[in-house]
């Protein structure tokens, strides 16, 4: 999320783009495209999914900038919104995507520098595609959350006027979007008990969740 | 703080600077009585460093240049439209640049439309023909009946004054002034009609006794293009 001081500019941004500003476009679309990619991507694991509803998030704003506004906050968030929404509709028009699909392998993607020794490549690769396997799996709710603070290193403050929702959803979500992470790495199911025994999952291969949200 | 509150904030212990100051203090003095819960601190450490992983592939991910190229594409036929809408002006240079094309398209389309409603017209009268003899009563209405071989029939012939007495009637017909010429008239259609006497007169027919406004029942022969080439007087 762009920081508050940079609000007013992106109000004013949106002022010249209501009165058909090209420039003002432009200068929005560079400050934030990269945030909704990333985003979009990290939510699809899909390229062409994030490039599809980067397009998609500012075409809505060129085509109906009064929608947004600036009372309800920043632009960002009002993109994100936009984003949100139509990641589900990709991912849900394109299923075989959802959720560990993808056109694109870590394989494809810019890896450890050409010294490393294959062996080393292969590891890193591996533990790299089984997070982002395990991220994929999460719920969309839980993705969201981490993907905007463990991926994207938003504050907590941040991801709720992103997500348009109170900090401590963000705080529980992401709490118990961790939890199913590790135990989706750690092959072991996840117990809903948040009284059951620390130790009693290290035999039974549970592991606790924490209370809900 | 006992084991379920620790789990609550344990991923914020990485990030002390998200969690209040307190909570961290008496989170990281858990660790040091439950070793469980030290070992899921280590967890969520392991993990953190896993996410970074991922997300350092990711760090430099943005849209290709061709979205962008788009976005400006849209944009601009979106603020075409809105120009045209908020200068009238604007319109206006618009409609001139386009004039030609737009009067050429126009006259296409009308003569493409004039040709096909007189096809159906051609073909409609003749399989009226076809189907229905030529009336021997006079009908309230006009009727069609296939039209003669005229090709005897021109317009340097037709002279209506001199139609009267003039040797080049084909069947009875007259060419109308103005008209083209026989040969044209191959696929033609002749119509039962009626027309003032008077009318008929001018034209250098003979009325058979009726005068003035009294309608008197004649054949026309109608070409192709539509135009009345001959008439004559109904003698059936």
């Amino acid at each position: 999320m762009a920081p508050r001081d940079s609000i007013p500019a992106d109000d004013a941004l949106i002022q010249r783009l209501r009165s058909g500003d090209e420039e003002a476009l432009t200068l929005l679309y560079r400050e934030h495209q990269a945030e909704i990619y990333r985003f979009a991507l990290h939510m699809s694991g899909s390229h062409p999914i994030a490039e599809e509803v980067t397009q998609e998030s500012f075409l809505a704003l060129i085509r109906d900038p009064q929608r947004f506004d600036p009372a309800r906050g920043p632009v960002l968030a009002y993109l994100f919104g936009i984003a949100r929404n139509q990641v589900r509709r990709a991912m849900e028009r394109d299923r075989r995507l959802q959720p560990l699909g993808g056109e694109q392998t870590l394989d494809d993607l810019p890896g450890p520098s050409a010294i490393e020794a294959d062996a080393e490549r292969s590891d890193r690769t591996e533990r790299i595609e089984r997070v982002r396997r395990a991220v994929l799996s999460l719920p969309t709710p839980y993705r969201e959350v981490l993907v905007l603070c463990d991926l994207q290193q938003k504050s907590y403050a941040q991801a709720a006027a992103q997500l348009d929702c109170p900090v401590g959803t963000v705080r529980s979500r992401l709490n118990r979007a961790r939890t199913l992470v590790m135990a989706k790495l750690s092959g072991t199911a996840v117990s809903r008990d948040p009284g059951e025994r620390s130790a009693g999952r290290e035999r039974t291969g549970l592991l606790r969740l924490p209370a809900g949200e | 703080m006992n084991c379920k509150e620790f789990h609550e904030i344990a991923h914020e212990l990485l990030h002390p600077e998200s969690a209040p100051v307190e909570a961290v203090r008496l989170g990281l003095a858990h660790t040091l009585v439950c070793e469980d819960c030290a070992a899921h601190l280590a967890a969520e450490r392991a993990l953190d460093e896993q996410l970074n992983e991922l997300a350092a592939v990711y760090a430099e991910a943005e849209a290709p240049p061709s979205v962008e190229r788009a976005l400006l594409t849209a944009f601009r036929g979106g603020s075409d439209a809105q120009r045209s809408r908020r200068w009238p002006r604007w319109t206006f240079a618009f409609s001139w640049r386009w004039a030609a094309p737009v009067a050429l398209a126009t006259a296409a389309a009308v003569l493409l439309l004039a040709g096909v409603l007189h096809h159906r017209s051609t073909v409609g009268t003749n399989t009226n023909v076809h189907a229905m003899p030529a009336p021997q009563s006079l009908p309230a209405g006009p009727q069609a009946a296939p039209a003669p071989a005229l090709a005897s029939v021109t317009s340097s012939e037709a002279s209506p004054q001199s139609a009267s007495a003039d040797a080049n009637w084909s069947n009875g017909f007259v060419a109308l002034p103005d008209s083209a010429t026989g040969d044209s008239l191959d696929g033609g259609a002749i119509l039962r009609i009626e027309m003032p006497a008077s009318a008929l007169a001018s034209l250098g027919l003979p009325t058979t006794g009726a005068e003035g406004d009294q309608l008197v029942p004649a054949d026309v022969v109608v070409g192709q293009d539509g135009t009345l080439r001959a008439i004559r007087l109904a003698t059936d």
